[in-house]
């Protein structure tokens, strides 16, 4: 601080020795969301008519200023500044504004990388900028867009080192196949994962594609949506600017699933109900804790047994996971001169997990540049490598199962020195029927390697002013390697004696490699002339890919030397599998947009596929659609007379269009599902004796894409000098034609039939409202908030087949929105309550399924507040999900063992079973039970019976508030960093993740987010998945 | 002008440029759809069929039924977390069982190879198709009487295939066996390439798969010989396999088939009893008292060859939680009775007996007894035991001619050969001599002292297909009724819901659901396993 006042001191008195002379001033105009420098801006002296323009590094320059001049800085999108011209002859850096007036003015990316006008398109778009994205810099681009537009679904299914994510637009279009959003990077497709290794601070923008109609263009791929990833390019004219970060921070487990602390180890009861004490147990239905010191686990070789005290230490399970560490370091640098620029970074990525031991890495490289060659051509590369790696262990959900499973008494993570501490290590460990989960770590690892490539290559021709042919080819690999092994346990005499030592583990060592690579060229021809007040632009665009997939893998059994992971080692039949795919697509598309006095227009498009994938005689497609826009205000001038009307625009669009569902993913590319298939016969082949067996698929030879119609209609209105912002959308979404694979009688000779049937309706409203509540010289506040409703409903299956089991508890079920959970539940009366014996008082499952609630969220809110103050800057991002439910199996796996809350029912004591009835004369009618207590309220009953396997006894809403990020930084001020004269800018900011999660109170176990599969089947959490976490810690960001 | 000449130039060529990229798109380009990892159709003849098909039978017949050797009293299971409630109450639910989709799998590969072979005039083939597909429908029948059948196999042109009559059925299978066996008399080896090597069973020997096909047909008679309205039609068939002349499987020459097993490719009795692939032991599976006690009441010396003696002896002096008889060297557990360790600490694994034959990972050797001879014993789809059985009550009843002490005796030796009791087939016979002899007095070895000569051939049959064929075993125990097993008791399982063991199984939940209008009401429900019969049922 005394520094800093130092610094202030001698600037002051600078200030005055230069004060009221006529000099020169330079300065640098940059935006302030992305840093990056506008050129073109207009400068104006104020009260003069004197001013200039930025160049293209955004650098402006007056000679012979007045001592008192002040400064009018303004350009269009932009909110115009004032500011008093500088006295100290330093250059100014001067950061402007988004306008949220001028956003109807603004040039977005669109379809093929092509820029348009908002105002020229007649569906949603939406455009993240990199300011929003990385605010509190998250490791993986998809963080940053959860919570910021509409319609835009990111869950984060799991946790752990490799966290999936699911990323859907506006709900589902498709029951059995891809739902998930097309990535684009730099106008190359790529597989969705790909945004797992992209550097975020590397983005400029992410263009939310939101439906079929805005991504027209991109045909089948495009039909769930597009993330339009463009990354930061080199300006001209710029010297080097060079820009290093540096981001630390910590992960933590945020809660546990809730467990009982009343019973330790037992699995059997007296014959007064209470639990009976059993030292080997991994149960919990033993007697209540009391305090005493037990013995635990078997006697070791001198008789002795482990002591402890009986009481609860279900904190030893959450003190197992570690505080994970993350740190990002970055690095890039971009400069341009007259015709050429460029735009450089590196990124480096390491983690440590909240998995003991788990840890991981990024490396992440990019070069981007450009090249203007003479007056017709342009080339320009961009070229990125990223490596991954990691090394984690194999069986995290084993882990967690003995983990959190492991009795309440336990001393757990005393258990950690499994190799010298006397009763850890696995002839000595307690736990009879799971082992020791440290040693478990340590004997079960895989380590990945990741290694993707993308470079793309455009070569603009303009050979006059309104022709452009684009030539874009470009290349993505992804190789990726793996290693899985596992340790050799051999057993002492003693350890024979434990149950599950009754046999040596052995050594095993498995390999797997996989190379997958897309090369695509695409021409694109783009004609744009006026006539008059018609404009007419048409985009004819030429695509050929070929997709390529190769997978092998190996697998070495009860290694010969039980310490050397190599397959060479093997002993008995070793494994191998490999498979290859391949697929082509070669696609032609026209755009047609007419405009008329820029105030309205009509766009066609058509895009006709050839897919190699479908049957050769019968693989083309066409897929049309059309779309229109008008500018209310505009186009009727007495609107604009109404107070505070800004701007009115209305957007009406329909296509039609495809989703080629072979069942396919990014490994086998939907390759090869016209055919049955044949696989070794039950055991073989033996030795040299090889025979086959049908699969028990079959599939439709004449497979054809399921259709998509979609209407879309929307509003965007600017009101109060375009300090509120709205845009809303409806849309509505005929899906036909759903490919489904549904079961059929086995008399066929299949299990299943893969065919075209299915149909469904999906239909939803976006809204997105974006503020400036306070506008001053001194604070900006932006708020913005997006609302998302999004609803499907299933119409027809097949011929008398009314639903369709999709995984897990997720069902398509004719007259529900898919997906729709089918769970157990107890057997009811016709006013459901739960019918129990008059006896026993206890209740009986019911044998068969019964319906319940939806899968996918209903409603999805997003809430954004961005508030400036002088240097400081307070972000947040909350979001809302509901209207939704969740199985959560880990609730059942938890009773099995008597640790979840649930299984201490009134404390394992009898008792009235809620809300439930029984009947006397054989279900003729039923009387409200008051009085049959349960004759079982132990083992029995909550584990060994009913109860555990009555799905509904785990069935929650998932509705859910969270805070996903919060960002506090401070700039610091220009004048601070003049004396070092080498940094141009500096931030500090301190950043937080998933702080804070609200949920109903019933919802006790994890996080309903998560989920066992990234595919349709969502809506199950089991005990696969370790806790959720939270993120804090800080960031130094520095500009040279 | 020229500039516009000069820009018209550049359009043209890249115009050019264009179609000549667009021209490389032909029809073959985009050709590529067909599959390199998996078979399909085209790359699939008979000979890579019959093998897998005839293993995959032989593992259902010796392994898929294990509930019935709980039910009927071979096996029991020792220990484990929870014992299966659904198995032990015999309140059994749909999903119960694997024979019906298990089987109807299996067919498909012998109707394609079938088809195949039809196509390309490979009659051996197809006659072998035909014969086992009865095999496997007459299984499927025993189960669950109505079944699928004159539709199956037609997708995706019939998806909802109709259920035909079992009677109907059963006497179609007498004819398509029929149909086979002409097949093959008639078939040149020449035009049924690798016949030879891949029929692992009987490496296209005709007479040996016509004695086969013909041991089948009497199963199926004799199936429906306790039903007095099917005398004349049983008289009739089997005077059809008279006249053809090739008998039946005769002694030590039971359809077997070893693909190749091998200590990392163990035989699955070998791998679901005794040791997994890894050493470790794979099953909780030990003996149940029932068959325990019988045959220590009889002194029977093939207990050494179904169960092995137990690892860990009963403390002398201990209280018998259960009554297993002396020797107390072989013990078995009561099946249904809660696992308790407390209570019936001698119902645990170490104190029963496990599947009888070697106890050490090895390959078979000419000396080693019982049913688990080592990871390369042979799986067997028909037994000569059963044969000879199935002959035995054909004389008896009077449909072939002979005598039937001499096959009585003559079937319960093929037992002890097959058990390979003494460690040869000479030491086995004298073995079976001695014991008979010294049995003299014993109703239930005796044939002479015998009242009910069906009864004491049902009770030998029992014993001698326990561990064998458990579904045949079923089956016999259905059509002869529970009068000629008494000794079969119950499971002890609290929540027992009958006082008898179910008759049939009931239809999948997947065809109900999927096949709806087709499955039979009877055998739908809960209940039905009880009382909807087997059209065999007397």
């Amino acid at each position: 601080m005394k520094k800093n006042l130092h610094l202030i001191l001698c600037l002051l008195l600078f200030t005055s020795q230069a004060f009221s002379q006529t000099r020169s001033i330079t300065g640098t105009v940059t935006d302030k969301q992305d840093g990056q420098p506008i050129p073109g801006v207009t400068v104006m002296i104020k009260g003069t008519n004197s001013g200039t323009q930025t160049d293209r590094a955004g650098n402006f320059k007056f000679n012979n200023i007045n001592g008192n001049a002040t400064l009018v800085v303004s350009f269009l999108g932009y909110l115009s500044q004032t500011i008093p011209a500088p006295t100290n002859g330093r250059p100014l850096v001067i950061t402007l504004q988004t306008d949220a007036k001028s956003l109807n003015e603004v040039i977005v990316t669109g379809a093929l990388g092509l820029q348009k006008q908002t105002r020229e398109s007649g569906y949603s778009q939406a455009t993240i900028k990199s300011g929003d994205l990385t605010q509190a810099h998250p490791t993986n681009l998809q963080n940053g867009l959860v919570g910021k537009v509409s319609g835009l679904n990111v869950s984060t299914v799991n946790n752990g080192l490799n966290a999936d994510t699911r990323i859907t637009l506006r709900g589902i279009r498709s029951l059995t196949g891809n739902n998930q959003v097309l990535l684009v990077v730099d106008n190359v497709p790529v597989p969705l994962d790909f945004i797992n290794s992209i550097n975020p601070n590397d983005v400029e923008s992410v263009n939310i594609l939101k439906g079929a109609n805005a991504s027209a263009l991109y045909g089948p791929d495009g039909v769930n949506g597009v993330l339009l990833v463009t990354t930061k390019k080199g300006v001209t004219n710029k010297a080097p600017e060079i820009n290093i970060g540096t981001t630390y921070q910590i992960e933590k487990v945020s809660y546990m699933p809730a467990l009982q602390d009343r019973f330790g180890s037992g699995s059997a009861y007296d014959q007064f109900g209470d639990g009976v004490f059993d030292p080997i147990e991994n149960q919990n239905w033993g007697p209540r804790l009391n305090g005493e010191v037990v013995e635990i686990g078997r006697p070791d070789e001198n008789g002795e047994m482990q002591k402890v005290t009986y009481v609860n230490r279900n904190d030893e399970k959450r003190k197992f996971f570690e505080t994970g560490k993350n740190f990002q370091t970055d690095f890039s640098i971009r400069a341009g001169d007259a015709n050429s620029s460029y735009f450089a970074s590196f990124q480096n990525v390491n983690i440590e997990g909240v998995m003991p031991s788990d840890k991981g890495y990024r490396r992440s490289f990019r070069l981007n540049s450009d090249k203007t060659l003479g007056k017709t051509v342009k080339a320009s590369t961009s070229i990125s490598y990223s490596a991954r790696g990691n090394d984690v262990t194999t069986s995290s959900s084993s882990i967690y199962n003995a983990v959190i499973n492991s009795p309440t008494e336990i001393p757990l993570t005393e258990y950690k020195d499994f190799e010298n501490y006397q009763w850890a290590d696995h002839n000595h460990y307690f736990n009879d029927y799971y082992p020791n989960p440290y040693e478990e770590l340590a004997r079960n690892r895989t380590v990945n390697k990741r290694d993707e490539f993308l470079g793309t290559m455009n070569l603009a021709f303009t050979p006059t002013k309104w022709l452009q042919i684009l030539e874009r080819p470009s290349y993505t690999f992804r190789n990726t390697t793996q290693k899985a092994t596992v340790g050799a346990i051999f057993y002492s005499p003693l350890g024979k004696k434990i149950y599950q030592g009754g046999t040596d583990k052995q050594a095993s060592v498995g390999d797997a490699s996989s190379y997958t690579s897309r090369f695509q060229n695409e021409i694109i021809v783009t004609a744009d002339k006026k006539f008059g007040d018609f404009g007419l632009k048409f985009i004819g665009d030429n695509l050929i890919r070929e997709s390529y997939n190769k997978f092998i893998s190996t697998q070495g059994n009860t290694l010969g030397v039980p310490t050397l992971f190599n397959n060479s080692v093997y002993t008995g039949i070793p494994g191998v599998s490999e498979s290859n795919y391949r697929t082509r697509l070669f696609s032609l598309a026209g755009d047609l947009l007419l405009s008329y006095k820029n105030l309205a227009f009509l766009e066609f498009t058509g895009r006709n596929d050839w897919d190699s994938r479908l049957d050769v005689n019968a693989n083309s497609y066409f897929y049309p659609g059309v779309s229109g826009s008008l500018v209310l205000s505009d186009a009727i001038p007495s609107l604009k007379d109404i107070k505070n009307v800004d701007m009115i625009k209305l957007r009406l669009s329909w296509n039609k269009t495809g989703n080629v569902n072979t069942g396919g993913n990014n490994d086998n590319l939907g390759a090869y599902r016209l055919q049955s298939t044949y696989s070794n016969a039950g055991g073989f082949p033996y030795g040299t004796y090889a025979s086959y067996s049908a699969d028990g698929t079959l599939y439709d030879p004449n497979l054809k894409p399921e259709t998509v119609e979609s209407y879309e209609g929307g509003v965007e209105i600017g009101l109060f000098n375009n300090r509120v912002f709205i845009d809303g959308a409806y849309y509505y979404q005929k899906n036909n034609n759903q490919v489904i694979n549904i079961s059929v009688s086995q008399g066929t000779g299949y299990g299943s039939v893969f065919l075209n049937a299915a149909n469904f309706n999906n239909k939803g409203f976006d809204f997105d409202l974006k503020l400036v509540p306070v506008r001053s010289r001194q604070v900006t506040w932006n708020l913005s908030a997006n609302y998302t409703y999004s609803d499907n409903k299933v119409t027809s299956l097949y011929q008398g087949v009314s639903q369709l089991p999709v995984s897990n508890s997720a069902y398509v079920i004719v007259g529900y929105p898919a997906y729709t959970h089918r769970l157990t539940d107890w057997l009811r009366d016709s006013q459901g309550r739960v019918i129990v014996d008059a006896v026993t008082g206890l209740p009986t499952k019911n044998a068969a399924t019964s319906v319940f609630g939806q899968i996918l969220p209903k409603h999805i809110i997003g809430i954004s507040t961005d508030v400036s103050y002088k240097h400081f800057n307070l972000r947040a991002v909350a979001e809302y999900r509901g209207g939704n439910f969740i199985y959560n199996d880990i609730g059942s796996s938890l009773t099995f063992t008597g640790n979840d809350e649930l299984s201490a029912l009134n404390g394992r004591q009898r008792f009235v079973f809620p809300n439930s009835v029984y009947s006397t004369d054989g279900g003729a009618t039923y009387v409200p039970n008051t009085n049959i207590v349960v004759n079982n309220a132990h083992y029995d009953f909550l584990q060994a019976s009913t109860f555990r396997t009555t799905q509904s006894n785990y069935y929650t809403s998932a509705a859910f508030w969270k805070l996903r990020e919060v960002t506090l930084s401070y700039d610091v001020p220009s004048q601070w960093l003049k004396g070092s004269k080498v940094i141009k800018r500096a931030t500090v900011a301190l950043v937080g993740r998933n702080l804070l999660m609200w949920r109903p109170g019933t919802n006790q176990w994890t996080d309903p987010e998560f989920s066992n599969t990234v595919d349709n089947g969502t809506g199950t959490t089991t005990i696969g998945q370790t806790p959720p976490t939270r993120l804090y810690g800080f960031n130094v960001n520095l500009t040279f | 002008m020229t500039k516009m000449k000069k820009t018209t130039k550049r359009i043209i060529l890249i115009g050019l440029l264009a179609s000549v990229i667009a021209g490389g798109c032909k029809k073959s380009w985009l050709d590529i759809n067909t599959n390199p990892n998996a078979p399909v159709d085209a790359s699939i003849d008979p000979s890579t069929l019959l093998g897998g098909a005839l293993t995959t039978t032989a593992t259902n017949v010796v392994t898929g039924y294990q509930f019935l050797s709980h039910w009927l009293g071979f096996l029991n299971t020792s220990s484990g977390v929870s014992p299966n409630a659904e198995e032990q109450s015999y309140n059994i639910s749909n999903g119960f069982g694997a024979g019906f989709g298990n089987i109807l799998d299996n067919n498909y590969d012998y109707q394609l190879m079938q088809n195949k072979a039809d196509a390309a005039g490979m009659t051996f083939y197809s006659g072998i198709a035909k014969i086992m597909k009865s095999l496997n429908y007459a299984r499927l029948v025993d189960q669950y009487g109505d079944i699928p059948y004159s539709d199956t196999y037609n997708a995706p042109a019939v998806l909802t295939p109709k259920y035909d009559d079992a009677k109907t059925v059963y006497e179609d299978l007498i004819k398509q066996i029929d149909a086979g066996v002409t097949q093959i008399k008639t078939a040149d080896l020449a035009t049924n390439p690798r016949l030879a090597i891949v029929d692992k069973m009987f490496a296209g020997d005709k007479p040996k798969w016509i004695r086969f096909a013909n041991t089948i047909k009497l199963r199926l008679l004799m199936h429906q010989a306790n039903r007095t309205d099917r005398q004349a039609y049983i008289q009739a068939e089997i005077g059809k396999i008279v006249t053809e002349g090739s008998g039946f499987i005769g002694s030590a020459a039971s359809a077997t088939i070893n693909p190749g097993y091998s200590q990392s490719q163990p035989g699955p009795y070998y791998s679901t009893y005794l040791f997994n692939t890894t050493g470790g032991e794979p099953s909780q599976e030990r003996a149940n008292i029932i068959l325990v006690n019988e045959l220590k009441t009889n002194t029977d010396p093939r207990i050494g060859g179904f169960y092995q003696p137990i690892k860990t002896a009963v403390p002398a002096g201990s209280a018998e939680p259960t009554p297993n008889l002396t020797p107390p060297n072989y013990r078995g557990g009561i099946y249904g009775r809660s696992i308790d360790n407390a209570t019936y600490k001698y119902q645990t694994r170490d104190f029963l007996s496990k599947v009888g034959g070697t106890n050490i990972a090895s390959a078979a050797s000419s000396g080693t007894v019982g049913l688990i001879k080592g990871w390369d014993t042979p799986l067997w789809i028909i037994t000569s035991v059963e044969s000879l059985f199935l002959q035995a009550e054909a004389i008896q009843r009077g449909y072939l001619a002979g005598n039937a002490e001499t096959a009585y005796k003559a079937a319960v030796q093929e037992s002890f050969i097959f058990l390979n009791i003494g460690g040869s087939a000479t030491a086995a016979t004298s073995s079976f001599n001695t014991w008979y002899t010294a049995q003299a007095a014993n109703t239930k070895v005796n044939w002479a002292l015998a009242t009910d000569k069906l009864k004491l051939l049902a009770y030998q049959k029992y014993i001698a297909l326990s561990g064998v064929d458990e579904l045949e075993e079923w089956t016999d125990y259905r059509r002869n009724g529970t009068s000629y097993y008494p000794f079969i008791t119950l499971s002890e399982y609290p929540g027992r819901t009958s006082n008898s063991i179910p008759i049939r199984l009931l239809y999948p939940q997947n065809e109900i659901s999927y096949n709806e209008a087709n499955v039979p009401s009877a055998g739908r429900k809960t209940g039905d396993q009880f009382t909807v019969k087997i059209w065999w049922m007397p």
